[in-house]
């Protein structure tokens, strides 16, 4: 499939903008100079750009990085029986994946066996292995690589590249961006047709030069096919459960699991990965080993009207992580790129390091639950959770829960309500704890930083790592949440909904504060602030029809969620950073997330404009004009105000479901709504190159382009002009399916037969302004409730197709 | 009875999970790859690893000094990389419009602050080390290097926070509103902790470790802390005795300074060693031609720190030996043999140039403070206090080991105060002096009015693909004593809303 972005090169026919002397001629509308490429091919660099791309063939970077069409593969099998007394249970599952880059593979083997046995009568026993291995590589040269990357260059050199190269470079090496850097001389439209016809074997003395390609990255096909990334894992958990009947009403459970997962990730590069030439292998081991005990005493009698349950259990959990990493470089030409190869091993902190981590999470459970007549429901509970994750003394967190049921359909009243099959109403409280940050985070750490002495030996020496203040104080994050809830059903269920709404308060935030940079860090870990959230959540189910051969079902879900900052400990606001410095500011009275930054209002398009409007003083002609919110006449800092927010305000799905006879069709809508996505990949893309579709009309004087210009002025990122609306509708899943008759079936060595089509997000409908290629990635802060929305790299997103064949024996 | 037992299991139970949930936290809590911060130190060893992390935290604010001083001076100026968007912030550093939203200004102030941090979390422990006057040496050696920091931020900020322990969670609310110290104030800690340096530090360096501080580069220090606050008497006292009694000398060939390992001559100056994990010298490959590939540096230069046509006809004007293939080179033959010329980004600093095998990963040490700088220290000194013909010797004594004419044409004092700027400006040419030297000599806005006023014909500034630096700077000229400071950086201003920011006009 060709790539249909909005970055795509400008298909340029040489002749019709420019004379023979490479001068531009007027368009067809006689004004000279009337867009961006037709000015830049009047001169000498965009001139020999053209000569190099025709001479080369034109091609497409991110063409020739990705698969046209990735093929995923998919078997299962499973089995299942056994007697009275044993039941077992196996299956196994095989998925081969293309990637959607070429150098880009996942594979996976996964395997499960169930084992249920009654020892004797009152005991069970449950076992459940599941072995699994994964090997996959990873690309090399991300997807977003080919967009910033110049199309006039071909992947190698030719021989016209060598020759506008001096001969520098043989036919087949990788081009680079800087073999056609500074210096790089220009031909005339004669001099390149006296070369076509091989009366030209040297560039002639004086002719100017320019500079054709300024861009940072390497080639992205040298990245793609010089550098190999791979990944084995093998996972394993073994299951077991023990289950004694005490008595008739009471019982022990108890659980135990064991968790290993390996991933071993080797990635080497030959000479020609990049630039630098140098032969390159690393290891990377990561391993875990998880091991979860659990052991539940249960409860359960009917006394009359009154029924009971009740349950006490106790559970550990303890994980361990190694990381093992060793990088190697300076591996002699020939030898194979392995470490032991390797001439120099680094000693970098970063890139060679061993260390494990532990984290133990301790918990006992305590729960009653008591019902009058199946129509009044209560229960109680309360857990008590101890986590590593923080300091002795601060371990510990303490949290009950209470809720209350009336099954009003169950009451006499409501016999001769016919139509009525449930009538539920119910309401909780609960408070829920949240530790969820990095470990260690209470305690101060020290870390290498050597110094060396005259001899040229290391001398160590230690120093704090500055990035995070280390707080012995933090504790659990408490969340109250107060839930109201209602579930009918209506004609023997025809009809059913569940509406729930809630409300909840979080306190003792567990956030890295932003601290003054002048302390020695960033942030600082801290229990602080209140935050409310409240929301709705709906699920409709309803059979339209529900007949012999025909069946029609459908369903809608729908959710609404909305935050605030109450308090923040006293401070008003706090701001944090993304990834490219750009803002986030957190508010007393604001919802939590709010992207921060200037408004603009078009571009500078004259210095006397420049001059004569509010500006900055590294604003230039060209760039985008700020609006200047406080009216001082200049812009400043002071000018910045909430551009965005990246929370959706809605998202809800609506489905339908067909049958008929054998044939049955299913269709998935999804839609999310009012959000803001950060493009910096259109930003990547539009610094490297100026002559891209999407920056077409970029400032180039006065008098033509009214885009801003991406070479200087405010940064995009700190403005809204990157910020765009990304809600979207989409056709989440579309699926069509066969089922054999029993008629047919009789005659086959089956007892299901089912063939199906089915296709992953086959359509989106993008409403907002957003232009990027996919409005559903995920960013690097959604675990974070301060930041998101900014999109970078972003694999574009998958749409797949899938044909399915499920037999049962 | 039974029922007893049970209780009693249930208690020793109860008793055995409690202890094994104890010794099950304590497992989780101590990984051995982690020290704890402040309950590490112990004794003297562990003082001495703790102050040599603070001389590694020396490199990383150096890494981005120079452009907050060379290339903000008329010795250097920002040049094209591939990546614009970084040189965009260099070029309104060099321009002298940077935005408080700089990532050179912020890296620089943060990586300072850490460093201060740092050293205050030593300080703080240092009682345990028991012999005293180990105990006073590391002290001294700590506070020099704190007061090395503020002395660098003070005049390059203004009025600053000052820290003066450690930074710790019980404090947290004075952070966020602490206020900025006077220029005076922070005067008085420089001074007094150099004071105390000068005092207690041993004449020669700890272990014999190249590198680590003595009471000589404490008073030499002190003596141009002295200077800059125009105290010259105190100054003369220091550097005096420096000059006459620290066997410090002047190597014999100007290079050596910058090739020889541990010379004489060098003070004060921040180690960089290659192959060591992460304490090599970036500067080799900082300094190197943009897109010079292999062929001055291995792994290819980012051309920072560019020489001015301005700083290279300097040199050749007076015929200097100190300038080309010396202290820069003015072109360099790329891969296909073709000559790159200054006019078209080939020259480059050549002071802290080494092969290194591996990219940001050379050898050169950055000297601080040399004995040549004593010397020139010194005719300044007499210069204010005596007069040139006094001042003269000490200036023609480091002309000489140059190998250049002594200055003779001794006049007025302002004429040997240019004389000496111009002599700095020769001696210490990318050492990151000449900044700071201008705004001493109370000439930065004029000198740096004029380089621009001269540039206006020249392409320095104006190359297209730049920023439009030349419109730009034009508009600030005649540079104006506002923009002598840098800005505070926003993430400061912005999590403290008692933190002023300096006002451009």
């Amino acid at each position: 499939m060709a790539w249909e972005t909005p970055f795509l090169e400008l298909g340029i026919t040489p002749g019709s903008h420019f004379d023979a002397d490479g001068k531009p001629l007027p368009n067809p509308d006689g004004v000279l100079y009337p867009t961006m490429d037709s000015y830049l091919l009047g001169n000498a660099t965009e001139r020999t750009k053209t000569m190099v791309a025709m001479e080369s063939g034109t091609h497409n970077w991110l063409d020739d990085m990705a698969r046209d069409n990735p093929h995923f593969r998919q078997y299962s099998l499973t089995a299942q029986g056994g007697s009275k007394r044993v039941g077992f249970y196996i299956s196994g599952n095989y998925q081969n994946n293309e990637g959607v880059m070429k150098d880009n593979s996942y594979e996976r083997l996964y395997l499960r066996a169930k084992l249920n046995a009654k020892l004797s009568e009152n005991v069970e026993l449950g076992i459940n292995v599941t072995p699994q291995y994964i090997t996959q590589e990873k690309s090399t040269a991300n997807f977003q690589l080919g967009l910033p990357y110049d199309n006039f260059m071909p992947i190698y050199h030719n021989e016209f590249t060598r020759f506008l190269t001096r001969s520098t470079y043989n036919i087949g090496d990788y081009t680079r961006s800087l073999h056609f850097d500074t210096g790089t001389p220009t031909l005339t439209w004669e001099q390149y047709e006296a070369w076509k016809e091989g009366k030209l074997d040297a560039i002639p003395d004086g002719n100017p030069t320019a500079r054709l390609s300024n861009s940072s990255s390497t080639n992205p096909i040298s990245k793609q096919q010089e550098r190999s990334n791979t990944y084995d894992e093998f996972r394993i958990s073994a299951f077991m459960s023990l289950k004694w009947d005490i008595t008739k009403k009471l019982y022990f459970n108890t659980t135990a699991n064991s968790y290993y997962k390996t991933v071993e990730n080797n990635i080497t590069e030959t000479e020609y990965y990049n630039r630098y030439e140098n032969r390159k292998a690393s290891n990377y081991i990561r391993s875990i080993s998880l091991f979860t005990n659990e052991n539940t005493l249960n409860f359960k009698d009917k006394i009359g009207d009154h029924g009971i349950t009740a349950l006490a259990g106790f559970t550990e959990e303890i994980t361990n992580y190694n990381y093992h990493r060793i990088v190697g470089s300076n591996i002699p030409k020939g030898m194979p790129l392995t470490l032991n190869n390797a001439t120099l091993i680094s000693q970098d902190g970063d890139e060679t390091f061993a260390y494990p981590e532990m984290e133990v999470l301790l918990s006992a459970l305590f729960r009653v639950m008591y019902d009058y007549k199946g129509r009044y429901l209560f229960s109680g509970s309360v857990r008590a959770d101890g986590s590593s994750i923080f300091a002795e003394g601060k371990r510990w967190g303490y949290f009950p829960s209470l809720s209350a049921g009336w099954r009003l359909s169950e009451e006499p009243l409501m016999d001769d309500v016919e139509w009525l099959s449930n009538l539920k109403l119910r309401t909780s409280y609960g408070l829920s704890g949240n530790n969820s940050i990095a470990k260690y985070s209470y305690l101060d750490r020290l870390v290498a930083r050597n110094y060396s002495d005259a001899e040229g030996q290391v001398i160590a020496g230690l120093g704090s790592q500055n990035l995070s203040k280390s707080n012995p104080d933090i504790t659990w994050e408490k969340t109250n949440q107060v839930n109201a809830g209602l579930d009918i059903g209506i004609l023997k269920n025809r009809v059913t909904l569940n509406l729930d709404c809630y409300y909840t308060l979080t306190d003792d935030l567990l956030l890295q504060q932003t601290m003054p940079v002048s302390t020695g860090f960033q942030s600082v870990w801290q229990n602080v602030g209140r935050i409310k959230n409240q929301g709705v959540e709906m699920l409709v189910n309803i059979v339209n029809i529900d007949k012999k051969d025909l069946y029609w079902g459908m369903n809608f879900n729908f959710s609404q969620n909305q935050n605030k900052v109450i308090d923040f400990g006293g401070q008003y606001q706090m701001f944090s950073y993304g990834k490219r410095a750009n803002e986030y500011l957190m508010q007393v009275g604001l919802p939590v997330s709010n992207i921060y930054g200037w408004k603009t209002d078009g571009i500078f398009n004259s210095l006397e404009e420049l001059n004569n409007s509010p500006h900055s003083d590294d604003d230039i002609v060209g760039s985008l004009r700020r609006v200047d919110l406080d009216g001082d006449g200049k812009i400043t800092e002071a000018d910045k105000t909430i551009i965005g927010n990246p929370v959706p305000k809605l998202n809800w799905g609506f489905g339908h479901e067909f049958k008929y006879k054998g044939f049955d069709v299913s269709l998935l809508f999804e839609g999310l709504h009012d959000f803001d996505i950060y493009n910096l990949d259109y930003y990547n893309a539009a610094m490297r190159d100026n002559i891209g579709e999407l920056y077409k009309d970029a400032y180039v004087d006065e008098f033509h382009g009214s885009k801003p210009t991406a070479w200087g002025g405010v940064k995009w990122e700190y403005t809204d002009h990157i910020l765009y609306d990304g809600s979207y509708i989409a056709l989440r899943n579309l699926s069509l399916g066969y089922t054999l008759n029993k008629k047919t079936l009789d005659r086959l060595p089956f007892t299901r037969v089912r063939v199906y089509f089915s296709a992953a997000n086959l359509y989106h409908y993008i409403y907002g302004d957003y232009c990027g290629i996919n409005p559903e990635f995920k960013d690097a802060y959604h675990n974070s409730v301060l930041k998101g929305g900014e999109q970078s790299y972003t694999l574009p997103l998958e749409r797949t197709f899938t044909f399915g064949l499920d037999l049962k024996f | 009875m039974i029922k007893n037992n049970i209780r009693i299991l249930i208690l020793a139970l109860a008793a055995v999970l409690l202890s094994s949930c104890e010794s099950l936290f304590e497992k989780a809590s101590m990984p051995e790859c982690f020290t704890p911060g402040e309950a590490f130190y112990n004794n003297a060893d562990e003082i001495n690893l703790g102050i040599v992390g603070c001389y590694n935290g020396l490199q990383a604010p150096l890494n981005t000094e120079f452009f907050l001083t060379e290339v903000r001076s008329d010795n250097a100026k920002a040049t094209p990389s591939a990546s614009y968007e970084s040189v965009q912030m260099i070029c309104h550093l060099d321009g002298f419009f940077p935005q408080s939203s700089n990532n050179y200004i912020e890296d620089y102030w943060s990586d300072t602050y850490a460093n201060i941090q740092n050293i205050n979390t030593v300080i703080d422990q240092i009682d345990v080390v028991t012999d005293d006057e180990l105990k006073r040496h590391f002290k001294g050696e700590l506070m020099m290097l704190r007061a090395y920091h503020y002395f660098n931020l003070v005049r390059l900020f203004g009025p600053l926070p000052i820290y003066e322990s450690p930074t710790k969670v019980s404090e947290l609310d004075d952070y966020f509103i602490k206020t900025r110290s006077s220029v005076d104030e922070v005067y008085v800690l420089i001074e007094s902790d150099l004071k105390y340096a000068a005092a207690n530090l041993a004449d020669e360096p700890h272990n014999k470790e190249a590198g680590r501080v003595t009471s000589w580069a404490a008073k030499a220090l002190l003596g141009r802390v002295y200077l800059t606050e125009e105290k010259y008497t105190e100054a003369e006292l220091y550097l005096s005795d420096v000059y006459t009694k620290s066997g410090h000398e002047l190597e014999a060939d100007y290079s050596n300074v910058f090739t020889e390992e541990e010379s004489k001559e060098l003070l004060f100056y921040v180690r960089y060693a290659a192959n060591m994990g992460n304490i090599g010298s970036p500067f080799a490959n900082y300094f190197a031609p943009i897109k010079s590939v292999n062929a001055v540096v291995q792994g290819d230069g980012k051309g920072y720190n560019y020489p001015t046509d301005d700083l290279i006809y300097t040199f050749q004007e007076r015929q200097d030996p100190r300038g080309d293939s010396v202290s820069f080179k003015t072109s360099f033959l790329n891969e296909s043999g073709a000559e790159i010329d200054h006019l078209s980004g080939g020259a480059y600093c050549l002071k802290y140039l080494s092969q290194p095998e591996l990219v940001f990963d050379a050898e050169n040490d950055f000297p601080v403070l040399r004995f040549a700088d004593v010397i020139l220290m010194l005719a300044e000194v007499k210069n204010e206090l005596e007069g040139p013909a006094a001042a003269a010797p000490y200036l023609n004594e480091v002309r000489a080991r140059a190998g250049v004419n002594p200055y003779l044409d001794v006049t007025t004092r302002s004429a040997f105060k240019d004389t000496l700027l111009l002599e700095r400006r020769l001696e210490f040419s990318f050492e990151n002096l000449r900044w700071f030297d201008m705004i001493r000599f109370g000439k930065a806005e004029e000198i740096m009015s004029a380089h621009f006023g001269n540039s206006a014909t020249d392409a320095e500034y104006l190359d297209p693909t730049e920023v439009d630096g030349k419109a730009q700077v034009q508009n600030f000229l005649p540079l104006g004593t506002d923009r002598l400071l840098l800005l505070i950086p926003e993430r400061e201003i912005k999590a403290n809303p008692n933190m002023t920011q300096n006002i451009y006009k």
